[in-house]
């Protein structure tokens, strides 16, 4: 009987033992799901700014000349967001041919994500910059003659909070394939 | 091996090093950004939370010496919020100086993103090391 179960228990022992070939799994697995993740948020940020100046339409339909003017500027907060969020995409896209959900990708792919890092940072800034000046002169604009405008700061905090995820996810996924790279040199 | 070897014995200085350069950073940030912030009761939270992570970056700095891989993990997040910062409300600073703020972050992240996966990597080898022979060391904790 135990002659029997012993060449069981060998092929068994390994595994039991061995943390190192789980945890070069976990990587991998959470590397599949960054890529992922990066390109359903790199998606839901392009639907948000193809609809980025829908909340503004009212104050170019029904608003005074202040509100006219704001609604003029604000084109320009428009555009650096759906600039930005077309670099996002067509990046998170490209990770697919580098193999980032299937296998630890090479060199020139960790140079990739971390230059979708830096792409995404640097939009980021610009973003910001305009986000929080037409937050503010937002403010200072009385909006009680409109009643079908609702006035919160909204798609401002939106904007800030997604780009946020952004940064999070491009950050991650740049460790984490670096991570794997050197555990495939290693080998 | 030998130099891996050396690290059984020897503390971490180089990830040390990095969170302390963080800490630097992070100091001189504050200074800046305090002395041009307005009155409210952000600058509070501000003040309050820079002191928080002067702390964490401590202890976080103290674990990375002593080769911790779950620390160094905590520096991975020690970095993203240097660069979660960057998206805060900043329209109280000038342009030249918002981008040398910007700098000082930027950096600070990387400093500290940098010192925990150097401590990761160490204590990856340390630990292989350990188990490939363990009768050997059998005096050092792991």
């Amino acid at each position: 009987m135990n002659k029997q179960l012993e060449p069981a228990l060998k092929q068994q022992a390994p595994l039991i033992l061995g943390g190192t070939m789980l945890s070069d799994k976990f990587t991998l697995r959470l590397q599949k799901y960054l890529t992922y993740t990066l390109i359903g948020t790199a998606a839901i940020l392009f639907v948000f700014a193809l609809g980025f100046m829908t909340n503004f339409y009212e104050l170019y339909l029904g608003g005074n000349a202040d509100m006219f003017d704001y609604y003029k500027r604000i084109q320009s907060l428009n555009t650096v967001i759906f600039d930005s969020s077309l670099y996002l995409i067509v990046l998170a896209i490209l990770h697919l041919p580098f193999d980032f959900h299937k296998k630890s990708v090479s060199l020139f792919g960790v140079i990739f994500s971390a230059v979708t890092f830096g792409v995404n940072l640097s939009n980021t800034l610009v973003v910001n910059r305009l986000n929080t000046y037409f937050a503010r002169l937002h403010l200072g604009i009385d909006f009680s003659g409109l009643e079908s405008y609702d006035a919160s700061l909204l798609p401002f905090q939106m904007t800030q909070i997604i780009f946020m995820v952004t940064i999070a996810v491009t950050l991650f996924l740049f460790v984490v394939s670096l991570v794997n790279y050197i555990k495939e040199k290693r080998k | 091996m030998q130099i891996i070897e050396r690290k059984l014995y020897q503390k971490n200085k180089i990830g040390n090093l990095f969170v302390l350069v963080y800490i630097g950073l992070n100091i001189i940030y504050s200074i800046f950004n305090i002395n041009m912030m307005p009155k409210s009761t952000a600058l509070g939270i501000f003040v309050m939370s820079t002191i928080l992570l002067l702390l964490l970056g401590f202890l976080t700095g103290t674990k990375l010496a002593s080769y911790s891989k779950l620390w160094s993990g905590v520096a991975l997040v020690l970095g993203l919020i240097q660069f979660l910062r960057l998206t805060f409300d900043a329209s109280y600073m000038e342009a030249d100086m918002l981008l040398m703020m910007n700098v000082i972050l930027i950096l600070s992240g990387i400093s500290v993103i940098v010192g925990g996966f150097v401590t990761f990597k160490y204590s990856h080898q340390r630990e292989q090391l350990l188990k490939s022979n363990p009768e050997k060391y059998q005096s050092i904790s792991h």
